[in-house]
Parts: C-alpha cells; sequence; structure tokens
C-alpha cells in the first residue's frame, strides 16, 4: 500500500472482480509493448494476481474501489488507455459503458476480425449483442475463467 | 443531447480534479496522487453534507468541511465503501506525509471498522475469487483481513530496524496505538483483542531485528578479550539509541543489561573503578526504566537479580555516600534477597558505624548507641558482611571504653 | 539466403527427438528417418572396423557386440566419470554431445531437402528439454552438450511443461490445470500446470532423477535372474565389481524388455528363448516358460508406487502456490514410453483421474510430445531469422508470423544492415515497390521496431523485408510470409514456462545458527535475477556466500576484506539464472566485486569401492545424533536412500552412485548439525530449567511471593514457549527464553546465594574443580571441531588455533597452579571467577567458528 509497493490492481488500472483470465489478457497486451525491465514488472504482477487466489484478494482489498463512472480514460497522469485506439475510430460502445459483461461479449466481435468493436455505431435495436438477450443482466464477472468450472 | 452519461463523465472529472486538491493540500504539494482517489470523492459525495462540501471545495477551493469528512472517529454508521477508501487514503497519505503516525492510526481505525462490515468484505471476496477458494478459506482470510494492515506496518518496521529510520519509528509507534485504534473504530471484541495481540509480537519482532546488529556488534567486540571502557561505553550507547526509537522497549533494556553486566563485572573485579564509571553511564535511563517497571509490578521478578546488580554497580562509583545507601535501598527493595545489594549495604551501614566509632578513645554514648544501631540493622540484612566483624570489634572496645556491660 | 528457425530436442535417457514449427504455425516438423521412424536411439557405439562412432540405430544393433554400446547415458549426466566408447574415453556430456549432433545433422539435411532452391535452412538454435527434477550439475551438462554439438542453446524447457505445450497446442485444450505424468527411461517427473489465457505457469514439480523405464527393466532382469538361478544356472553376478557379470545382467535386461513389450498387448506371454547367454560356468542360458503380467506388475508394484507418492506431493504443493488441488485438476497428461504399461495407466486413472476433472488421461504421441513442444517454445524464443550474408543483411523476427486479424504487429530486430541504411520497409509480394509500412532504422542492433502490416484474406501473403537508404532505394532485401489464419493459444510475452525446479539459497548466520535463506524459490521462471542485500557478522577478514540447491552446495563465493571492516557492512549480491538455466552471482563488499559463474563441483564426492556400508553405517549413527525436528527430517530422507541404495547395491552402479552421493550430502549437513545445533544446545537449556526448579522445590516457603504451585506454572509457561521456538526452530526466540531462565534463576538464587560461604574452602575447592572441568570440555570442543573443506576451512583452523592458545594461556595453565587452600579466600575467588569469564568468552566464540564469514540478512548475528 505504498507508494514503491504499489497496488498492481491500480497500478494498471485492472478491476479485481474481472477474474484472472481478463487480467491476463489485459497484462499480456502492455507486457508484449513493453521493454525487458517493464516486462518483468508486469509479470510479478501477474503471478500477484493470478497464481493464488488469496494473493489476488489480498492485492484487491488494497486496492480503492473503482470510481461508479467507470470510464478509463482520465486526466494525464492517470495510467494510459489499454487499448491503443487509432484517432478516427468511431466511438464504440466500449469506450462508454466497459462493464465486463458487456466487453466479454464484445469479445466475440474482436476475434472475427472486427478492430476495436463494431465498425459502425449501430443503433441499440441493431446491436447483436442486446438483441440476442445477453446472457445475464449483471454477473459480476466473466463467466469464462476456469476457477469458476463447477 | 446531454445523456446521463456525459453528466457520470463531468462528475467523474469533478472528483478526480478535487482528490487532486486534497490530496496535495493533505500531501505536500509536489505529492503525486494515487491513480485511483477520484473513488473517494464519489464516496464522500453520498454523505450527508457530502455533496456540498464537494462543491464548496471545487467552486471555492474550501478544503475544510471536505476534511471533516475524512475523519474516521467522525463518523457514525459510514457506509462500507467510504472507510475501504479512507483507510487506504489515510496511508497514502502516511506514505507521502512526515507527520505520519497519526495517518496510520487513522488508516488502521477505518480497516478495524471496516471489519464490522461482514458483507462488503465477504462480497468483494467471492468476486474477486471466485469459486477458486474453498469457502473456509475464503472466510479465515476475510477474518483476516482487516488485520493485514497491522502486518504491513510491522513490515516497515521490520525493514527500517536495522537503520532505525524515522519511517520504521512512526510505523512502531503506530503499532502501539492498535489499541486505541481498535476502540475508536468499534471493533468487535474478538477482532479488537486478535488486533492487539498480533500488533504486540510484530513490535516484538522489530524490536530484535533493531537489536541484532547492536548485538552481532558486541559479540564481536567481545570475542577476542574485554573491550576498553570507552569502546564498551558506545557500543552502549547503541542500545540507548535503540532503546529510544522503539520508545523505550523493555526487551531492549534486558538486553543492554544482559550485555553490560560480564563487562562491568571485569572491571569490578580488577577495580578499575573509573573505567566502571564510564561504561554504566550511558545504560543509566534503561536501568532506571527497568527498575521502575518492576517496582511497579513485582511479578516481573525475572530481570530483577540483574537490574539490582546494576544498581550496585552503580552504587560503586557514586560520589557520595547517600546517593550510594538510595541506589542500594532501591536494589534491595525490587530483589529483596539480593546478596551483593545486600552485602554493600551492610558494609556501608558498618563503615557508617566505623566512622562513629573513633576506636583510640572512646564515643560519646548517643554515637555508641546510634552505632550498635546500625551493626544490629547490618547485621540482619546481611549477617556475614565482610566489614562486620571489625565493626563489632570497634563497638566491643568501644563498650569497654565507655564502660557498658551486656 | 538462409532461414533460421530454432529447434526443440527432447534428449531421452532411451530415444531422443528433434522437431521445428513451422514459421506459418500451421505445422509442427519431427524428423522421422526414411523408415518413418520418428526417434532416434540414444546410443553411442564405437564400431572397430571402420573406426568411427556410431549413433542411433546403428549404434543400438552393437547391443550384444564387442564393443557394446552406450545407452542411457543420460543417467550419468552431471556426473563426473569417464565411459568407454571403444578406445576412447568420454565424458557422458560428449556422448550426449553426439547424439545431439547427429539429430542436427539429420534434422538439417531433412528441411534442406524440404527448402526452395537456394535457401539454406540452419539449425543452429535449440531448445533442449530436461527432466524436471533435474540438479543443477545435470542441467549443466545437457546444456554443454548441446554446444559441444554446436548448437546455441537459447532455452533450456522441463519435459512435463513441453508436453503440456504441445497437448494446449494440438487440442486447444484452453484454460485449466494441467498434471503431467513423465515416465521416461530414466526419470520420472510430475509437474501441475496451470493453463490461463493461453500463458502457462508452473504450479509444482516432483519426481524421482532415478525411476523410469529402466528399472522397471532392471526390476524385472532381477526377477528373471532368480527364476534362472532357481533353474540351476549359475548366475550370482557382481554388476559392481565385473565387467562379465555387468554384461550378462544386460543379456537379462534386453529380454526383460522384451518380454515387458509383449505383456503390454497380452496377459500371458510363452517365452522361448534359446541359448541367449552364457552363465558364469559357460553354460548357454535357455529360457523357457510361460511369463504373466502379474509377475511383471509384481516386480515393479511398489516403483509405480513411488510415482504416485511424488505426484501426491505435487498436489500439495501446488495447492500451497496456488490453492490447486486433485479436485481442481482438469487434465492428465501422460508422457513417456514407459506409460504404456498398462498397470501405470491402471494406477493413474484410479489414483488420480478418478477424484480429478479428467475422466481419463491425454495419451497422445506420448514418444513425441516433449520434443512437438520444446519446438513449439523455441519458436516463442527465438522466432526467426533470415539473412543474406552476401547482401549484409539479417533480419530477425521476434514476434509470430500469424495472426488471425486483419493487422498483424510485427516485432523486426535488425541484426545486420549494408552501408548507407537508414530504414526498414515491408514491401508487398515477391517484386515491385508497393510498401505496406516503413519505420526509421534505429541505430543500436539489438533494438524491436513494431511494424503495423494489414492483412487480407488470403492464407498466406509473400512480402520483403528491405532496408533502404535515406533516399528510399532498396540496399538489400529479403523474402518471407506472412499468414493469416487461425492462431492457436501460444503463450507469449507474459509466461515464463521454463522454472527453477529446486529452491537456490545461500547461508546465513542468524543467532548464532546457520541457516539457508532461498534467494530463488522452486517455481520461479526464468530468466530471473535476484538482488539481496545481506551485512556481515564478524571481523574474521573474509565474507563467505555460499549458494546451494537444495542441499548441494554449487558455489562458494569468497571474498577477503580487511579484518577492521565493521561488522554490519552491507554485502550485495545479485544472482542471476537465464532461459538456459546458466547461473551467475555477483558479490559487493565494500568496494570489491566477485562476479562467478556458479558450476557445480567437478569431482565425485563419492567413491563406491567398498564405501557403501561405511556410508550406511555413519548414515545410522548420524540418526541417532539427532533430536526433534531434525531427526524427523533427517530420518524422513535418509530411510528412502538408505532402502534404495539397499536396493539397487547389485543391479545398478550407476543408480547406486547417485543415491551415495546423496545421503553422502545429507549426512554431511546434519553431522555438521553437532557445531551449530540452535545456540545454547537444548541439553544446556534442560539444564539450567532443572537448575531452576530444584532450587524451588528446595526453599522452604515462598520465593518472592510465588508459591510453589505458581512456580510451576511460571516454569510450565516457560518451557511451553522454549519448546515451541525449537520446534519452530526460531533461533531467536530460543535465545530469548534461554536468557529469561538464566535472569530468572539468578533472581530465585540471591537467597541461597546470600547464605553461602563463598570463601569456605570446601567451596572453593569444588569452584575449583569445575572451572577446571568446564575448561577441559572447552579444550575438547574446540580440537574435536572439523573445519569446512572448502576455502574457509582454512580460515577456521587459525581461528580455532588462536583459542586453544588463549584457553590454554588464561585458563588451563593458571588454573594447575591455584590450590583451595590458601589464606586469602577473597583473592582466590575473584580469580576463580575471573577464569570462568574467560573461558565463557572463550566458549561462545568457538561456537562461531561454523559460521565465520558467513553474511547474516536484514537482522543480526
Amino acid at each position: 500500500m505504498t507508494d514503491e509497493r504499489e497496488n498492481p490492481f491500480e497500478r494498471f488500472d485492472l478491476d479485481p472482480r474481472e477474474g484472472p483470465r481478463a487480467i491476463t489478457e489485459r497484462l499480456r497486451e502492455l507486457a508484449e509493448d513493453a521493454g525487458e525491465a517493464e516486462r518483468a514488472t508486469i509479470r510479478a504482477a501477474w503471478e500477484e494476481l493470478t497464481l493464488h487466489p488469496l494473493r489476488r484478494l489480498r492485492a484487491a482489498i488494497g486496492a480503492r474501489p473503482r470510481h461508479p463512472a467507470l470510464d478509463r480514460s482520465g486526466p494525464e497522469h492517470a495510467p494510459p488507455k489499454l487499448r491503443k485506439a487509432a484517432a478516427e475510430e468511431p466511438v464504440g460502445l466500449a469506450d462508454l459503458a466497459p462493464r465486463p459483461s458487456v466487453v466479454q461479449a464484445l469479445a466475440s466481435f474482436l476475434s472475427r476480425g472486427a478492430e476495436r468493436g463494431p465498425k459502425a455505431v449501430l443503433s441499440l435495436d441493431e446491436d447483436p449483442v442486446l438483441a440476442a438477450g445477453a446472457p445475464s443482466s449483471d454477473p459480476a464477472f466473466a463467466p469464462t475463467s476456469p476457477e469458476r468450472k463447477r | 443531447m446531454w445523456r446521463e452519461e456525459d453528466e457520470a463523465l463531468l462528475t467523474r472529472l469533478t472528483d478526480e480534479i478535487v482528490f487532486e486538491r486534497l490530496f496535495r493540500a493533505q500531501a505536500s504539494a509536489g505529492a503525486r496522487p494515487p491513480a485511483r482517489g477520484a473513488g473517494l470523492c464519489a464516496a464522500l459525495r453520498r454523505l450527508p453534507g457530502g455533496s456540498e462540501a464537494l462543491v464548496e471545495a471545487t467552486r471555492g477551493g474550501k478544503l475544510e468541511p471536505l476534511l471533516a469528512l475524512l475523519e474516521p472517529a467522525r463518523q457514525i454508521d459510514p457506509p462500507p465503501e467510504l472507510l475501504h477508501h479512507l483507510a487506504l487514503h489515510h496511508a497514502a497519505l502516511a506514505d507521502a506525509a512526515a507527520s505520519s503516525t497519526d495517518a496510520f492510526v487513522r488508516s488502521i481505525t477505518a480497516w478495524l471498522a471496516l471489519g464490522r462490515e461482514d458483507r462488503y468484505l465477504r462480497e468483494l471476496g467471492e468476486a474477486v475469487t471466485g469459486g477458486a477458494l474453498a469457502r473456509q478459506d475464503l472466510d479465515r482470510a476475510l477474518a483476516d483481513a482487516p488485520l493485514w494492515p497491522i502486518e504491513e506496518l510491522g513490515e516497515r518496521a521490520r525493514n527500517g530496524a536495522r537503520d532505525l529510520t524515522a519511517d520504521a519509528q512512526r510505523a512502531l509507534a503506530a503499532l502501539g496505538r492498535v489499541p486505541e485504534a481498535a476502540r475508536i473504530a468499534r471493533a468487535p471484541e474478538a477482532l479488537a483483542e486478535r488486533a492487539a495481540r498480533r500488533a504486540t509480537s510484530i513490535v516484538a519482532v522489530a524490536v530484535e531485528e533493531a537489536l541484532a546488529p547492536v548485538i552481532a556488534a558486541f559479540t564481536e567486540a567481545t570475542t577476542h578479550g574485554d573491550p576498553s571502557a570507552s569502546v564498551g561505553a558506545s557500543l552502549l550507547n547503541r542500545f540507548v539509541a535503540v532503546w529510544r526509537w522503539s520508545g523505550e522497549d523493555e526487551s531492549v533494556e534486558h538486553a543492554a543489561i544482559e550485555q553490560t553486566t560480564p563487562l562491568a563485572w571485569a572491571h569490578y573485579r580488577a577495580s578499575r573503578w573509573d573505567d566502571l564509571r564510564t561504561l554504566i553511564a550511558p545504560v543509566a535511563p534503561l536501568v532506571d526504566s527497568l527498575a521502575k517497571r518492576i517496582e511497579e509490578d513485582p511479578s516481573q521478578l525475572a530481570y530483577a537479580a540483574r537490574a539490582a546488580q546494576m544498581l550496585v554497580f552503580r552504587s560503586d562509583v557514586v560520589r557520595t555516600e547517600q546517593e550510594t545507601i538510595v541506589l542500594l535501598d532501591r536494589a534491595i527493595t525490587i530483589c529483596p534477597t539480593h546478596r551483593n545489594a545486600r552485602l554493600m549495604k551492610a558494609n556501608t551501614l558498618c563503615d557508617q558505624a566505623l566512622r562513629l566509632l573513633p576506636g583510640a578513645r572512646a564515643p560519646t554514648r548517643a554515637d555508641h548507641d546510634k552505632a550498635a544501631g546500625l551493626l544490629e540493622r547490618a547485621e540482619q540484612i546481611y549477617p556475614g558482611a565482610t566489614r562486620l566483624p571489625e565493626a563489632r570489634k570497634r563497638l566491643g572496645e568501644a563498650r569497654k571504653l565507655l564502660g557498658i556491660t551486656s | 539466403m538462409f532461414v533460421d528457425r530454432p529447434v526443440g530436442i527432447d534428449l531421452g535417457t532411451t530415444n531422443s527427438e528433434i522437431a521445428m514449427l513451422d514459421p506459418s504455425e500451421r505445422d509442427l516438423h519431427i524428423y522421422a528417418d526414411r523408415f518413418g521412424r520418428r526417434t532416434v536411439p540414444s546410443a553411442v557405439a564405437w564400431d572397430p572396423k571402420g573406426e568411427a562412432f556410431l549413433v542411433g540405430h546403428a549404434a543400438r544393433q552393437r547391443r550384444g557386440k564387442t564393443p557394446p554400446p552406450i545407452e542411457s547415458i543420460k543417467r550419468k549426466m552431471g556426473q563426473a566419470a569417464l565411459v568407454e566408447v571403444g578406445p576412447h574415453a568420454l565424458a557422458p556430456e560428449e556422448v550426449s554431445a553426439k547424439i545431439l549432433a547427429e539429430l542436427r545433422a539429420r534434422m538439417s539435411e531433412h528441411l534442406g531437402k524440404q527448402a526452395a532452391e537456394g535457401i539454406e535452412v540452419r539449425v543452429d538454435r535449440a531448445v533442449i528439454t530436461v527432466p524436471a527434477y533435474f540438479d543443477a550439475p545435470q542441467v549443466e551438462a545437457t546444456r554443454k552438450a548441446g554446444e559441444m554439438a554446436g548448437l546455441d542453446v537459447i532455452g533450456v524447457l522441463q519435459e512435463p511443461t513441453a508436453a503440456a505445450i504441445y497437448h494446449t497446442w494440438k487440442s486447444r485444450l484452453g484454460d485449466g490445470n494441467f498434471l503431467v505424468y513423465d515416465l521416461g527411461g530414466g526419470t520420472f517427473d510430475v509437474s501441475i500446470l496451470r493453463c490461463l489465457g493461453g500463458e502457462y505457469q508452473v504450479l509444482a514439480i516432483d519426481g524421482d532423477n532415478y525411476l523410469g523405464g529402466d528399472d522397471f527393466d532392471r526390476r524385472f532382469a532381477e526377477k528373471l535372474r532368480v527364476m534362472l538361478v532357481a533353474r540351476g544356472y549359475a548366475l550370482d553376478l557382481d554388476v559392481r565389481g565385473d565387467e562379465a557379470d555387468r554384461q550378462r545382467f544386460s543379456r537379462l535386461v534386453h529380454l526383460a524388455q522384451e518380454i515387458k513389450e509383449s505383456l503390454s498387448t497380452s496377459d500371458v506371454v510363452s517365452v522361448s528363448k534359446q541359448e541367449f547367454m552364457q552363465d558364469k560356468n559357460g553354460e548357454a542360458v535357455s529360457f523357457e516358460g510361460d511369463v504373466g503380467r502379474a509377475d511383471y506388475e509384481k516386480a515393479i508394484g511398489d516403483l509405480v508406487e513411488t510415482t504416485i507418492t511424488c505426484c501426491e506431493r505435487a498436489l500439495a504443493r501446488s495447492a500451497e502456490t496456488s490453492s490447486v488441488d486433485l479436485g481442481q485438476i482438469d487434465h492428465v497428461v501422460l508422457v513417456g514410453g514407459s506409460t504404456r504399461v498398462p498397470m501405470v495407466v491402471r494406477r493413474v486413472m484410479e489414483a488420480i483421474c478418478k477424484k480429478s476433472r479428467s475422466e481419463k488421461p491425454l495419451q497422445d504421441e506420448v514418444d513425441t510430445c516433449v520434443a512437438l513442444g520444446a519446438a513449439i517454445h523455441a519458436a516463442q524464443l527465438g522466432g526467426l531469422r533470415i539473412g543474406d550474408p552476401e547482401r549484409k543483411i539479417t533480419v530477425g523476427f521476434t514476434t509470430p508470423l500469424v495472426s488471425q486479424g486483419a493487422k498483424i504487429r510485427l516485432g523486426v530486430r535488425v541484426e545486420q544492415a549494408p552501408e548507407g541504411a537508414a530504414e526498414i520497409a515491408i514491401l508487398r509480394g515477391m517484386s515491385g515497390a508497393e510498401e505496406i509500412t516503413k519505420a526509421a532504422l534505429p541505430d543500436a542492433t539489438d533494438v524491436v521496431v513494431r511494424l503495423d502490416v494489414p492483412l487480407g484474406e488470403e492464407p498466406e501473403h509473400a512480402s520483403r523485408v528491405a532496408l533502404r537508404s535515406v533516399e528510399r532505394e532498396v540496399l538489400a532485401e529479403l523474402p518471407f510470409a506472412l499468414y493469416r489464419g487461425d492462431v492457436r493459444p501460444r503463450a507469449s510475452a507474459l509466461s515464463r514456462p521454463s522454472v527453477v525446479a529446486k529452491d537456490l539459497a545461500i547461508e546465513v548466520v542468524r543467532a548464532g545458527r546457520r541457516e539457508r535463506r532461498v534467494l530463488i524459490a522452486r517455481g520461479a521462471g526464468l530468466p530471473a535475477e535476484v538482488k539481496s542485500r545481506f551485512f556481515t557478522a564478524d571481523q574474521s577478514g573474509a565474507v563467505v556466500l555460499r549458494l546451494l540447491q537444495n542441499r548441494m552446495p554449487i558455489k562458494t563465493l569468497l571474498l577477503q576484506v580487511p579484518r577492521e571492516l565493521p561488522v554490519g557492512t552491507p554485502v550485495d549480491l545479485t544472482l542471476r539464472c537465464d532461459d538456459a538455466m546458466r547461473m551467475e552471482a555477483r558479490a559487493v563488499v565494500a568496494g570489491q566485486e566477485l562476479w562467478a559463474q556458479v558450476e557445480p563441483p567437478a569431482a565425485p564426492r563419492f567413491d563406491p569401492a567398498g564405501a557403501v556400508e561405511s556410508l550406511l553405517e555413519e548414515a545410522e549413527a548420524t540418526n541417532k545424533s539427532l533430536w526433534g525436528m531434525s531427526a524427523q527430517s533427517y530420518r524422513a530422507e535418509a530411510d528412502m536412500l538408505v532402502a534404495g541404495i539397499r536396493e539397487v547395491v547389485a543391479t545398478d552402479p550407476d543408480k547406486l552412485q547417485a543415491l551415495c552421493e546423496k545421503l553422502r550430502l545429507l549426512v554431511d549437513w546434519y553431522r555438521g548439525d553437532k557445531n551449530e545445533a540452535l545456540s545454547p544446545p537444548m541439553a544446556r537449556f534442560q539444564e539450567e530449567l532443572d537448575g531452576l526448579r530444584r532450587r524451588v522445590y528446595r526453599a522452604s516457603g515462598n520465593i518472592y511471593g510465588m508459591d510453589r504451585v505458581a512456580w510451576e506454572k511460571r516454569l510450565a509457561d516457560i518451557e511451553a514457549r522454549a519448546a515451541a521456538a525449537y520446534e519452530a526452530s526460531d533461533a531467536v526466540a530460543w535465545r530469548r527464553v534461554f536468557n529469561e531462565v538464566q535472569a530468572l534463576d539468578e533472581t530465585a538464587m540471591q537467597e541461597e546465594f546470600a547464605q553461602m560461604r563463598l570463601d569456605d574452602p570446601a567451596y572453593l575447592e569444588r569452584r575449583l574443580r569445575n572451572e577446571r572441568y568446564f575448561a577441559q570440555s572447552v579444550e575438547r570442543k574446540l580440537v574435536d571441531f572439523v573445519p569446512s573443506s572448502s576455502d574457509v576451512g582454512a580460515l577456521q583452523t587459525t581461528e580455532r588455533d588462536k583459542l586453544v592458545a588463549q584457553l590454554h594461556e588464561k585458563a588451563l595453565e593458571p588454573l594447575k597452579n591455584l590450590t583451595s587452600d590458601t589464606t586469602d579466600a577473597g583473592a582466590l575467588r575473584r580469580k576463580l571467577e575471573a577464569i570462568n569469564a574467560e573461558i565463557s568468552r572463550i566458549d561462545n566464540a568457538s561456537e562461531r567458528l561454523p559460521s565465520l564469514g558467513l553474511v547474516t540478512e536484514r537482522g543480526g548475528a
């Protein structure tokens, strides 16, 4: 909880409730672009947050609850935005309301070759996620991480 | 069109700005505000009077109303999320500011208060660990969670112990106030007790760490023979430094006396009184402190004999007989059967008696009676006192000279 | 132009394989010979006719001939003894190097045939696998073998991890927890791994370096031998001492292997082997009869159980590190030819699969999955290098060349560029000037340039990487391809699948006692680096940094420093371990610096000839001299080793050597304990406590207002605290309790003390005798002290001799001349007290001898 040992959730702006898989994906992106020294820090954070659930819990308790507005963009001194968007990209749903559930659902878009979200801003009626009926209205975490298989 | 999201964004930006101002005001102008601190403002907003305080802070730059809301002691039934923020906020302030013992204590207060809020922690715990932890493991962890910051303080204290850093000292001081924090937080009794116990044992470890290099230096110095009195004294000064740093911890007193005693004996046996005086001078405050503890609580008898012996050493090198007697009396008070103290006291009484009995001619009757009284006391205190035979002999002669029989 | 893609090599006990992941990441190429055999026997032989070395199948053909082939050399890796191959005497790593060189040559040839015209396929870089549980010397030898074969060993990977990587890649298993059961020819490993978002975490490792198919075979061969002896053949063999007997036993092992293979597929085998060898009387031996699977399983049963025990230990560890226990294992993977034995599969199903989430174990490609997994990891570590030395262009791609999406983010490192090159560009197609993207060329050669390349829908995009001058003139270019398609889960920058298998520790001193501080814990991913700060604990003039892996000393750094250097001077140590498990240590103290490559000791520590029995005796004697927790942990390990030794003493010289070395280390470690038990030793604590107790009982009334019951309670509390400190080996707490007992005793004894006639001749006589006894026992302790066998020993001996001289001068001599018959009792008493103080001081100094020069942690000595 000190400056030198900055809380990994805060440092990389991660949501403790997202689950180890989402954490892994976000940190992987960062690690790929990072220099060697920074990579070592990211790896250490990854281990801290995903190896043992108790360590993740400890880190989560040491992390400030996220601001209700949940906007990833903030003043300059906040950590850089995780999604490296080109400026001319149309604003997608992901930016305005990045609830983990929606992000997960959108992931299927991304894997089908879309870059960051729908290429055009769809109206809410056309939005396939909402039209299909999202799995549940407000799961607190993504349901696909392995530890939750029962 | 002004959407809800835009309102939210604006609120968020406001909170960021206010938080930055607040943090810089409380820590220092150049301090870097923690990245996610704005959530604190969002939480404050929901308190009665919170919105207004935030508006004041934004518009007029007046932070007082906001600051008032940050005191954990002032909160009557704060929402758990606010407590969480407060706990981390004060801890961050403790890092950034110099007067951080109070900040540490406020942080611990907030954590212990959070310990009352079972549901918040449990919900967080379940969300974070999913099903990965067995129920009882999670329960145990959550029960322990409010104590984690105490352990972190302990870590801080240990890290700085070797060098007696101010930072570590503040942490130690904060650990000493854990019971106070638990009271203010109205923590459940079981939690308060565990917190106090944990804090105590952590303090012991930190003090041990601080002592270890001093003891190592001592061991090295005495390995090949006795160090000189001045070297000994300067080593003992290190014990004093640890003692002050630790807030006058008792185990430091024990350790100091342990190391001093053999060196003192060496000087004593060789009748090197000046050296003895030089050696024991630095640890006088520690000896006095330990003696006071034993006086106040006689069940603390483990170190009674050793403390008494240190007082006896001091009695050997003070300048006046009056001081000697005071010291010996104190030694006997804390260790009533202490052989050396009794012996020295008895001998001193004999010396006083001898001064009253000139030997060559008869003393006054009053002096004789006084001397007899002294010798009687001496005999009671220590029948085998080495000066007793001579003193008795002199008394016998005096009686003869005075013509007293029986 | 050349293409350099790193390969993965499984250097197995019985067989070896080599594989490569195609740059398109669609295919794994495994080398296969013209008969389609994908494994190359790990055998090397000398052909006396051709006067050359044979490797592989050709070498194995020489079984039964003279000179016979060398097989299972893996079991000798890490040992110093040379191996005779024909007229040559080679170190085990040299033998392995020949196998690796053979693999390299064949793969080169194989790929060369498939490559396009004018393209040279280089097989220069490799990831070699090792059993997860290999010790540092064994890993070191493996890497050296690779280097001797002309390979740049870019990584050393644990075999079970390689297998897991392969299975995830192939079956797209997705996230989950794996238990990999790897039973090879000579070693057994079990690893617990987690795959999370395509990244790997190693949760636990366990195993046995001398337990594999070979051991099953030898067991079974022993059984056959006994059967043959019962049938009247002269087959009492001395495998350790007699070469001819060793050969005979080999023949039995081959027979055992044949029978075992048949028993894999049927329950009973009818054996009719005529005159397959000669017994000690020269008589031809035949084996006729039915052998049932049950006979085989009975012979190997406890060995299989040992593997299950290792699995259980590993699961206990993974529960500790990551809360993953058997119930959370998603996949059980079997690796290694020996997992074909039906009993093995059965036991794994019963003991492991049943309680996990995996119904039955995965058994694909048991022989090759390790090499294939290593190839995947090699691709991740080494990327792809292409170049044309003539045109002075060499380029390395650090990222995959495949992407699922419409864009690929390439990492390019320009290793060699022609004069005047200022820019790097990606050009479309095999010709033409259409530029896709470009970037400025960095000044340094090891900087990675990031280039974003858009991809169309086609699966393959021919492209060129070009180096251009400032004027955009192409100075040199190389063709390559980018691919669009399925990207299988692949670990990237986050995971470090290769791990440190056993703790790397340093010896420190704490409260007068030697302890081990782990610097890099087992399971830590490679590369790993740790920086620690220690402090000097004495002024002996030397700083000793003794590094250990588990219990084995692997390097001692000895720095000479001035004697005046104050106690508490910082000592900074950096310990580094790279992807290929090369270890390096650097120490800085008082401006002095020392670098060292960490190596295992070269000389064998154990000489088997005749010494086994005496080692076993020593082990037993040590057993008797320990108590408490030390005794328990010693016994657990020693019993296992002794049982193992007794079993193989007649059948397996290699394993015997290895086990004896381990036992030797174990005994040395614990025997040193006499010098280093908790200080002060338990016996002394008991003495003090008993003395105090007696005092309390002797007193007639209350002492200090506490009656006997209250005193009893107090003593019981002290004893409990002492026991807790002892059991936890907490040297600091132990000393604290001891000091408290002494202080309390001093307080309690004041009354008695007051009544003692200290100048009574009888008392003085007793005192004199006690001092003499004390001095003599300290002298004995000093004389008996065994200095360390390393460089530090000289330091310790000098110090010890100094103390002995002081003891004589200040205590023993004066005591000789003192007598209790004296007029000045007070003076005598004071002299005795002074002598006592001297002896105590020397006694304390003697206790520091074993830890002279050692550093201490954050705390103090």
